[in-house]
C-alpha cells in the first residue's frame, strides 16, 4: 500500500509546474514586502502608544498612506525560463522553432531572423555593439544606467530636441516607451524597427522584423511589475527640461534654477493617486509630455480619459490637467 | 533576487530547486497557488537563515526548507489553506461511473488530499511520500508519536472512504 500510495502522489504532483518563473525574484519581493509590512505595524504600534489608546490605528487604516514606488529594485539578470525570456518584470515567449541564444554562451545563431538574442551590456543598437548574432530579430538587453524614453531627434528654435515620446502598457501592467507608433506609418522602407523600453525593468527590447511580426510578438508579451506608487524623483536635481507636443513641432523648456526645479519636484510629488497595474491605460495613440529632471525620466501620457505619469525611477500616477499646466507655466513653454 | 545582496548560491540554489519544493508544497496543501505560496513564505525563511545557518557549504538548505514548509502546513489549520479551499476542480461524490470521465488521477488525489484536514495531510505526505518514519515525524513537527499515529491512520482511513480515490486506486491497479 504504501508504494502504491507513494506512486499516486507522484503522479499527482507529476504535471506540476511553477507559475512563478523567476522565483529568486519573487523571493526577494516578498521579503521586502514582509519587511515593509513589519515596519509598517511596528510604526502603527509606536502611533498607538503615543496616541494614548486605539483611537489612532483606525484612523489611519481609514486612509493610509499613498506609497512610493520601490527605490530599492535590484538590476534583473535576463534569463529563458521554460521557453520563456525573462527579464524583471518582462515575460516574453520564445516563438516555436527560434532560437534562444545568450550573448555569453552562443557565439552566433544559426538564423537570426529566427532568434532571441540576450545580450551583453549594450551601449547602443546592438548591430553596433552586439558581437553575438548582431542581426538577432529580437535582441534584449539590460541597462544599468538611466533610463528614458527613446526619442528622435527635432530641430527647434534653439537646436535639436526630442520628440515628445510614446507611450504603452504592456498586459500585467509595466510601462513601456517606444521608439516609434506601431502602425505602417513607421516603416521606412519596408523595414520596421521598434525599441521597446521598459524603465522599471531596466530591460530594452530591440525588434527587426516586418511589422505584423512585431506586432504577433508584442501581443504574446506579458508582464509582473513591481507594485508602483508615487513617482520616485531625484531630491535635488542640477538641470530639469520639459518637451511638450505642439500641433507640427514641440515646445521645449530648460532650467537650471534651483527654485524652479525645487517647485517641479514639488508637483510631481504632489501627484499622490497611484495607478495600480490593472488600471494603466497609456496607450501609443496618445501624445505624450516628456521631462528630464535629473537622473530621472518622467513621461506623462496626455488625453482626457488617460493621463497618467512614469517615472523610470519608479511609480506611475495619475496626473492632473492642472499639474500639466503648471510644469509648463514654469518652463514657460505654456500655450 | 538582487545578486549584489543575496548572499552567495541562495539565487543558484532557488533557480535549481524551486519547481521541486513547488510540487512538495502542493502535496502538502493539496493545491498549486497555496503550494506556490507556502513555497516562498519558506524560502524567505530560508534566505533569513542562510549565512547564519552555514549554507550551502555547511548545511543542506533544501531539507531545512522542506522542514519549514511542513512545519506551516503543519500550523495551517489556523490560517488560509484551510479556509481557502479552491472551488476550480472540486471533488464531485455524487456523481456515479469512472471519475476518469472527467478527472484524471493526478486531480482526483489532489482533490482528496484538499478534503483532508491540514494535519492528516501532512503527516501522509511526510510518512508515505518522504517515507519519513513515525519518529522522524513526530521530531520534525514536533508532537509525539502517538499523534503521528493517528493522523496517518485518520488520513488514510478518509482516503479509503473517498469514492473518487477508490476509483483511482482500482484504475492505478489495473494500469
Amino acid at each position: 500500500m504504501t508504494e502504491r500510495i507513494k506512486d499516486l502522489l507522484d503522479e499527482a504532483v507529476s504535471r506540476v509546474e511553477p507559475r512563478t518563473l523567476d522565483p529568486a525574484a519573487a523571493v526577494a519581493r516578498r521579503r521586502r514586502a514582509q519587511r515593509r509590512r513589519t515596519l509598517v505595524a511596528g510604526g502603527f504600534a509606536v502611533l498607538a502608544v503615543l496616541a494614548g489608546g486605539g483611537l489612532v490605528v483606525p484612523q489611519l487604516q481609514k486612509d493610509p498612506p499613498v506609497p512610493v514606488a520601490v527605490p530599492d529594485r535590484p538590476l534583473p539578470v535576463p534569463h529563458f525560463a521554460d521557453g520563456v525570456l525573462v527579464s524583471g518584470g518582462l515575460r516574453l515567449p520564445v516563438p516555436p522553432g527560434w532560437q534562444a541564444a545568450t550573448e555569453t554562451r552562443d557565439r552566433s545563431c544559426a538564423d537570426s531572423k529566427r532568434t532571441i538574442l540576450i545580450a551583453d551590456r549594450l551601449d547602443g543598437i546592438p548591430e553596433d555593439t552586439a558581437p553575438a548574432c548582431r542581426l538577432a530579430a529580437i535582441t534584449v538587453s539590460v541597462r544599468d544606467e538611466e533610463m528614458s524614453a527613446p526619442a528622435r531627434g527635432l530641430v527647434a528654435e534653439d537646436g535639436l530636441v526630442a520628440a515628445p515620446p510614446i507611450s504603452m502598457t504592456l498586459p500585467g501592467g509595466e510601462p513601456a516607451w517606444l521608439s516609434n507608433r506601431i502602425s505602417a506609418a513607421d516603416t521606412i522602407g519596408g523595414a520596421y524597427d521598434l525599441h521597446l523600453v521598459l524603465p522599471w525593468s531596466r530591460t530594452t527590447v530591440f525588434f527587426r522584423m516586418s511589422l505584423a511580426d512585431t506586432q504577433r510578438i508584442l501581443a504574446t508579451i506579458r508582464t509582473e511589475p513591481i507594485d508602483a506608487g508615487r513617482l520616485l524623483v531625484p531630491d535635488v536635481p542640477a538641470v530639469a527640461e520639459l518637451i511638450a507636443p505642439d500641433q507640427d513641432s514641440v515646445r521645449h523648456g530648460k532650467t537650471t534654477e534651483t527654485a524652479k526645479i525645487f517647485e517641479v519636484v514639488r508637483v510631481l510629488r504632489d501627484q499622490t493617486k497611484a495607478v495600480p497595474d490593472n488600471k494603466a491605460c497609456a496607450g501609443p495613440a496618445q501624445k505624450g509630455l516628456r521631462l528630464d529632471i535629473g537622473t530621472a525620466h518622467v513621461v506623462v501620457a496626455l488625453g482626457p480619459h488617460c493621463q497618467e505619469a512614469v517615472s523610470s525611477l519608479g511609480g506611475r500616477v495619475h496626473f492632473s490637467n492642472d499639474a500639466v499646466t503648471e510644469l509648463e507655466t514654469l518652463f514657460g513653454i505654456e500655450k | 533576487m538582487n545578486a549584489g545582496t543575496a548572499p552567495p548560491g541562495f539565487t543558484e540554489f532557488v533557480s535549481a530547486r524551486y519547481p521541486a519544493l513547488v510540487r512538495y508544497g502542493t502535496l502538502l496543501t493539496g493545491d498549486l497557488g497555496h503550494g506556490e505560496d507556502l513555497t516562498q513564505d519558506a524560502l524567505v525563511k530560508t534566505y533569513r537563515g542562510w549565512q547564519r545557518l552555514g549554507f550551502p557549504a555547511g548545511g543542506d538548505p533544501e531539507a531545512y526548507t522542506r522542514q519549514v514548509m511542513a512545519r506551516a502546513a503543519w500550523r495551517a489549520g489556523r490560517r488560509m489553506w484551510r479556509r481557502e479551499l479552491p472551488a476550480a476542480a472540486p471533488p464531485d461524490r455524487a456523481a456515479a461511473g469512472n471519475a476518469y470521465d472527467r478527472h484524471d488521477t493526478a486531480e482526483v488525489v489532489l482533490a482528496a488530499l484538499r478534503e483532508l484536514p491540514p494535519g492528516q495531510r501532512v503527516v501522509l505526505v511526510l510518512r508515505y511520500w518522504a517515507g519519513l518514519s513515525e519518529q522522524e515525524i513526530a521530531a520534525q513537527l514536533g508532537c509525539s508519536t502517538g499523534t503521528v499515529k493517528s493522523r496517518a491512520s485518520r488520513a488514510i482511513a478518509t482516503m479509503r472512504r473517498t469514492v473518487t480515490l477508490t476509483d483511482a486506486f482500482t484504475l492505478t491497479e489495473t494500469t
